[in-house]
């Protein structure tokens, strides 16, 4: 998130180009989608340089020739004055943007080997320049340019990251990051060479740094996120023990502190990158056990109010949002012992919060209709409790939409009202909600025409008793 | 943007009890036995009609379910999400799909919806508040469920319609209809044939017509005065019961009682084409008529001892 302001500053000076930026933005959010159907969605980072932005102005920023490029190099690889060295290994580094010239530069002979003498040599400026280049190679998008080919500078790179300069540090890890998703042949390669120990270590010595701290995250969550992984990294944790280790107490604090952040208004962009991963530990973390077990960690009423308000919040920049943050809520309230926060749910008046949310698609009616089933089977008092929220003429509503999953839902829903209390066959009668299920009685869905004939069949008020006896 | 409620409890200060289990909890109930009904589907087998069971879903890493946030944090990765015009899916509202089989339609509001249905498919019998998806249908379920003739002319003949338009074939029973469309026609099994009527609780409806206050009383009156010209002086058997028993709200009594053909224009109506309207309504449905246009009266106001009422004729 850090990073955000920069490359904001950088987009919003193409000017003409924003519209390129927006087709080239769409093309690649479509290629993303296709490779994580294939289950191929991987990303590396690129950090920017601070003098990167200085470049783009002068226009000094022009791909270099190929013989430029190993001129420099051989610079590089032959300077004696350290002062001279470090101006050719930036010149090489800033060429090294543009990814032609990575082609260049590995075909030039032991061209890692010298790179990786510099990244150790005594010279700082030297180490950090040297690692900027191999940050590059790191992010190359040529299959010549991979993980297997850097190897050479992987033990050093692992060294530093219980070095003491945040900068070098963060570069080193990135340059990490991006080789493990390359091979499982680089990933054991980085185990043995004790990559989870430095990480740890590197975390402790920098955790005040955030950059660094995210930088971190970002290498182990690249470490761990191969399928094949999880045998050999993580020793089959199940989630019983994390929550042991108190983690669904930390997520849960972490995001009623956002739900007060949202409350106020005061929301900054990119928070949603950080509700999104804990609503998602959350939400699977309720199933690592009975509910009641759970219940200490889930003490606070607040969570509930901040479930019901990230939906509000992100509805419409970020809908999948707010359909993960319902869906924590279906397994809060989908539990043997969930009445609790069922009863929560009204004692705080969340419930009205839900019901505005049935118009929208997306997953999100669907799923905020499943809370309401889960709570009205809690028995006749929920269900009293749902019709007092507004419920009824809600449903007169979704019962009238065009996707029949809905309308099916919306029927399971009312049928549990409508059973648990005459009162409330009564209640939907008077908000005209009789002609509807007359209506969908006529579907050409056989799931919908049951349900509502049985509704209309058994469950309405007195007043419009079925006589199937009577002959004209 | 935010209930204020919603936003006091996520900024309340630590002195404030905040803690799910000192929350008083509502008591638990069974599910209802109404609701464990089954019926039997096409292979034979016994099925429950409703099947919603409570359950946590616990989602993969990979399910789709998390294709839009994985995308999103991938683009920030990638240096790509901060794009001034990022255009990102918003929250669409539910289309709106009229259920009528073989009707389709979508509409993107409710109101949309609401006239189409108004305007096509509200075909209400007004002895039985049956609602009939065509005029076709309705003049159909009349004939069959509402006129003494008609049963007494089935008995010597085939008087059962075929309900598929167009067909024109006739049965002497309603289950040879029935297969009929079924063989023929290839329709469910379960399709709506012969819907029985509804007769209402006399009693209660008045109770909860009264309920009301003055205006469903007064309305009430008009419906069984005996001089009134609209009266019905020897009214069909079936309808005559059925007069002084309908309604809960002018509104409703509006949509609910007359046919579409005559009625969807409400208050034009009665301001224009009211005499035009009487001739046009079936004999079967005169009876009814007094309960039928106090109601239109009262919703547009035009209430009073000499109304159009008494004088249409």
């Amino acid at each position: 998130m850090w990073r955000l302001n920069a490359v904001r500053h950088k987009a919003g000076r193409q000017g003409s180009d924003l519209e390129e930026f927006k087709f080239k933005r769409r093309a690649h959010e479509k290629e993303l989608r296709r490779a994580r159907k294939d289950s191929q969605l991987v990303s590396k980072r690129l950090l920017l340089n601070d003098d990167d932005d200085d470049e783009e102005e002068d226009g000094t920023m022009d791909t270099l020739a190929s013989d430029q490029v190993v001129e420099l190099f051989k610079m590089v690889r032959h300077g004696r004055d350290l002062v001279k060295k470090e101006a050719d290994l930036r010149a090489l580094r800033k060429a090294l943007r543009s990814p032609s010239a990575h082609l260049i530069l590995i075909k030039q002979p032991n061209s890692i080997a010298i790179l990786v003498t510099n990244l150790c040599g005594p010279n700082p400026q030297c180490r950090l320049e040297a690692a900027r280049c191999l940050h590059e190679l790191s992010h190359s998008p040529h299959s010549e340019v991979d993980s297997l080919r850097l190897r050479q500078a992987t033990p050093y790179l692992i060294t530093f990251l219980s070095g003491q300069s945040p900068k070098f540090t963060e570069l080193c890890l990135y340059t990490l990051g991006n080789m493990c998703p390359d091979s499982e042949n680089v990933r054991d390669m980085l185990l043995a060479q004790g990559i989870i120990p430095a990480l740890n270590n590197c975390i402790q010595i920098h955790r005040t740094n955030l950059a660094v701290v995210e930088a971190v995250g970002f290498t182990l969550s690249q470490l761990i996120s191969a399928n094949y992984v999880t045998g050999r990294i993580i020793p089959n944790v199940d989630n019983g023990a994390l929550v042991a280790q108190g983690t669904l107490l930390r997520c849960t604090s972490l995001l009623v502190t956002l739900g007060g952040v949202v409350a106020k208004g005061s929301i900054e962009e990119g928070m949603e990158l950080l509700i999104w991963p804990l609503l998602r530990c959350v939400g699977n973390l309720l199933l690592s056990g009975p509910l009641g077990a759970l219940q200490p960690q889930l003490n606070d009423s607040r969570l509930l109010a901040a479930l019901c308000a990230f939906p509000q919040a992100f509805l419409q920049t970020h809908p999948a949002l707010a359909r993960e943050s319902v869906w924590v809520l279906n397994n809060l309230t989908a539990a043997a012992d969930s009445s609790m926060f069922c009863s929560a749910l009204f004692y705080l008046n969340l419930v009205p919060a839900l019901i505005q949310l049935l118009p929208f698609s997306h997953g999100i009616n669907i799923m905020v209709l499943r809370v309401l089933g889960n709570i009205a089977h809690q028995g006749r008092e929920y269900c009293l409790h749902l019709a007092q929220a507004g419920l009824l003429p809600a449903l007169c509503a979704t019962l009238k939409m065009a996707d029949p999953e809905v309308v099916t839902f919306s029927l399971e829903v009312l049928g549990q009202l409508m059973a648990s209390d005459p009162q409330l066959a009564e209640e939907f009668v008077r908000q005209s909600g009789l002609p509807v299920l007359e209506a969908i009685q006529y579907s050409n869905q056989e799931t919908i025409r049951l349900r509502a004939t049985h509704l209309l069949e058994h469950h309405l008020p007195a007043h419009c008793t079925v006589d199937t006896s009577a002959s004209p | 943007m935010l209930p204020p409620e919603l936003i006091q409890l996520l900024t309340a200060s630590d002195l404030v009890d905040l803690r799910i289990d000192a929350i008083p909890k509502l008591q638990v109930g069974f599910r209802p036995g109404s609701l464990f009904s089954s019926f039997t589907s096409q292979d034979g087998e016994a099925k429950l009609t409703f099947t919603y069971i409570p359950h946590q879903i616990l989602l993969n890493k990979d399910h789709e379910f998390f294709e839009d946030g994985d995308i999103h944090r991938h683009l920030y990765l990638q240096n790509l999400s901060t794009c001034p015009a990022y255009d990102s899916p918003t929250a669409r509202q539910c289309g709106f799909r009229c259920h009528i089989s073989g009707c389709s339609q979508v509409f993107s509001t409710v109101e949309d919806y609401e006239h189409h249905y108004n305007t096509l498919h509200r075909h209400v019998c007004s002895s039985c508040q049956r609602s009939l998806p065509s005029a076709r249908l309705l003049d159909i379920h009349i004939q069959e469920w509402h006129d003494s003739l008609f049963s007494i002319l089935a008995e010597r003949q085939d008087m059962y319609q075929c309900l598929v338009e167009g067909c024109g074939l006739k049965y002497r029973t309603r289950e040879q209809r029935k297969d009929h469309m079924i063989k023929i026609h290839k329709y469910p099994s379960d399709f709506m044939f012969d819907k029985a009527k509804r007769i209402k609780n006399i009693k209660i409806a008045k109770k909860n017509m009264l309920q009301k206050g003055t205006s469903m009383e007064v309305s009430m009156s008009i419906m069984i005065l005996p001089q009134s010209p609209l009266s019905p002086s020897s009214p069909p058997q079936t309808n005559r019961d059925h007069s002084t028993t309908e309604r809960d709200t002018p509104t409703g009594f509006l949509g609910r009682c007359v046919s579409a053909r005559v009625l969807s224009k409400g208050s034009e109506v009665v301001a224009g084409g009211f005499r035009e309207s009487l001739k046009v309504m079936s004999l079967r449905q005169d009876a009814t008529l007094a309960s039928v246009w106090s109601g239109v009266c009262f919703k547009n106001n035009i209430f009073d001892n000499k109304s159009c009422l008494f004088n249409s004729r």
